[in-house]
């Protein structure tokens, strides 16, 4: 059996919903349009990626449970109908760090994804951490599985949000 | 020559964590890291830092807790502690505010977003 990979902590986010926004051949800069939108609502954005090839640019982002209407609606009428978009409900982020840019963090962790049969909606790599996107119900067996892979400190449990900032209207 | 003085960053934010490491380690400061409160206890036990780098807002023990119990204890009082807060002073429903860091007795106080150069300047004045 390899070694495990030592890892800082592990945490999970509480339950959110994932926007998957599709454009093709959109101009250059159209996801930052989408991006301003959401940001005039205010919206947190829990995981945000953006890939773009020669002809398809696809947005990811996960957003809290109830505003995934809203990110529907933004995408289809404000960004002017560039967009279509594939919402999932019910999903969560497992974050672990720091992964000290150890590319088999990354490989190991996928493989083990797939032989559990968990979903992978999403993975990004930040400067520390790495972030999976999965399903809400999930979360728990997944670090269990992940155990098998990574070693936490002692009595480490993952951490799961206490408090969630939200704008204050007055 | 002097010797290398050590630093403990805390904050549950690992990006953050590692970018300050990064900053401190190319001053020459030795960096340790814990990414909670009760980590972060651990790691002054074992390694007693100069000074520590503290977020307010974190799971277990937030900093708040962790300043007033090392400024207690007289074995650690003397490490010099810098609070990161995190909220604006405008989000009247959090106690993590600037101004609710200043009541503490923190030797200086950081708003977010930092500005690396200033936290630096401050680390120096701190020690």
């Amino acid at each position: 059996m390899a070694d495990l990979i030592p890892l800082g902590g592990m945490k999970f986010s509480e339950e959110l919903a994932l926007a998957v926004l599709s454009a093709d051949v959109p101009p250059i800069g159209a996801e930052v349009n989408v991006l301003k939108a959401l940001a005039g609502r205010q919206m947190n954005l829990f995981y945000l990626s953006v890939s773009r090839s020669v002809d398809r640019t696809r947005v990811c982002l996960c957003v809290a449970a109830d505003q995934i209407k809203l990110v529907e609606w933004l995408a289809a009428e404000a960004a002017g109908g560039l967009w279509t978009c594939r919402s999932v409900n019910s999903v969560g982020l497992l974050t672990f760090f720091p992964h000290e840019r150890r590319l088999e963090a990354l490989t190991r962790s996928l493989k083990l994804f797939a032989e559990s049969r968990l979903p992978v909606f999403g993975v990004a790599s930040t400067l520390s951490a790495l972030t999976f996107v999965t399903a809400f119900e999930e979360l728990g067996r997944a670090s269990q599985r992940l155990r098998e892979v990574f070693g936490l400190p002692d009595h480490h449990a993952p951490f799961a949000p206490e408090f969630r900032v939200k704008p204050v209207t007055r | 020559m002097s010797a290398q003085k050590h630093i403990l960053v805390v904050d549950d934010d690992p990006d953050l964590v590692e970018a300050l490491a990064m900053k401190l380690a190319s001053k020459d400061f030795r960096v340790t890291k814990a990414y909670d409160g009760v980590e972060a206890w651990e790691k002054i036990r074992a390694d007693k830092p100069d000074l520590m780098i503290l977020d307010v807002m974190m799971p277990r023990k937030n900093g708040y807790q962790l300043c007033d119990e090392i400024k207690a204890d007289p074995q650690y009082k003397t490490i010099a502690v810098i609070l990161l807060t995190a909220v604006a002073d405008a989000v009247t429903t959090t106690s993590y505010t600037h101004h609710d860091g200043k009541k503490t007795l923190a030797d200086d106080y950081v708003p977010k977003p930092i500005d690396l150069d200033k936290l630096v300047a401050m680390v120096n004045d701190n020690l």
